[in-house]
């Protein structure tokens, strides 16, 4: 099917959209958090957010384009790293087992020009299909408090709230776990991040 | 307004579905029903260029159901005109009623 200009179409991520996709999430990190953390905490944020290019090598990362431009990108994990970029400490390539681990929703960022238009909604639909088409029952993240909303909105419950400090100022961060095989709630998308 | 009712409609009807019980969703010795059944779902969406479509809640189900709530149709039951249903809850109602989908026979 033919897309629409300006309509949002998805792909999977290639090692050639890396430059583009950290130029978007840098734009992300500096502009949607603001409403939520101060500068202080915004630069800490960056050494636990950021481009994770196992996700891409995995084939797991999706982009989301909106024309030529790209409007967002995120993705799901096999992987037990529940957070994080390529420097983040405490990364755990295990695989999961999808009969007992949740999958993970990884990397969501939406560009503030693409902001409240469904972008993050279709990547996690995405994830979500994917995901269980290889056996996961649930989908676990660690979201921002500013793509805390969208998640709740697609079914996700928050389980746990944290501060991470990685980066200097501590960073609140929320541990949020959705069930695919059982009733979800239904809302409004929006563009958001998550680790 | 009309739009919001439809769908809340088309997703009373799928919830009902879900809730009633079924000999496949229930066979614990077949773990991987579920996974086949959504990935047979998934491939359907992706041959024929549906995925975008079916993870934007943009696909109108009711047009490939078979309408009498036989077995004419990709999906087997008779959904109301409209039934945009998100992707997430199509996935659903792969796991727990597999029946509904002809990819899952």
């Amino acid at each position: 099917m033919e897309a629409q200009p300006n309509e949002l179409t998805s792909r999977l991520a290639v090692p050639e959209d890396i430059p583009a996709l950290t130029a978007l999430m840098d734009a992300a990190i500096a502009e949607l958090q603001r409403a939520y953390l101060d500068d202080a905490q915004i630069d800490s944020s960056r050494a636990i957010m950021g481009i994770d290019t196992q996700l891409i090598e995995d084939g797991t990362y999706f982009v989301v384009e909106s024309g030529p431009e790209i409007a967002g990108c995120g993705g799901w994990s096999r992987r037990a790293t529940l957070y994080g970029g390529n420097r983040t400490p405490g990364r755990d390539a295990n695989l999961l087992d999808p009969a007992v681990d949740p999958a993970r929703v990884r990397a969501m960022y939406t560009h503030p020009a693409h902001a409240r238009r469904g972008v993050g909604r279709l990547i996690l639909s995405l994830c979500e299909a994917a995901a269980a088409a290889e056996g996961f029952t649930r989908l676990s993240l660690m979201s921002t408090l500013s793509g805390e909303p969208l998640y709740t909105a697609y079914g996700f419950q928050a389980l746990e709230r944290l501060d991470d400090a990685t980066g200097g100022a501590p960073v609140p961060i929320v541990r949020m776990e959705k069930s695919i095989v059982a009733e979800t709630a239904l809302g409004a998308s929006g563009p958001r991040m998550a680790g | 307004m009309r739009n919001r009712l439809v769908l809340l409609a088309a997703l009373a009807a799928t919830a009902l579905l879900a809730v009633v019980p079924t000999a496949t969703a229930n066979n614990s010795a077949d773990a991987l029903a579920g996974p086949r059944c959504v990935k047979a779902g998934v491939t359907f969406l992706v041959q024929n260029g549906l995925l975008r479509d079916a993870a934007l809640t943009q696909i109108d189900y009711d047009t490939i159901d078979s309408d009498g709530g036989g077995t004419a149709g990709l999906i087997n039951t008779d959904l109301p005109a409209g039934s945009y249903l998100p992707l997430g809850t199509v996935i659903r109602l792969h796991f727990t009623n597999p029946e509904l989908f002809d990819w899952c026979a």
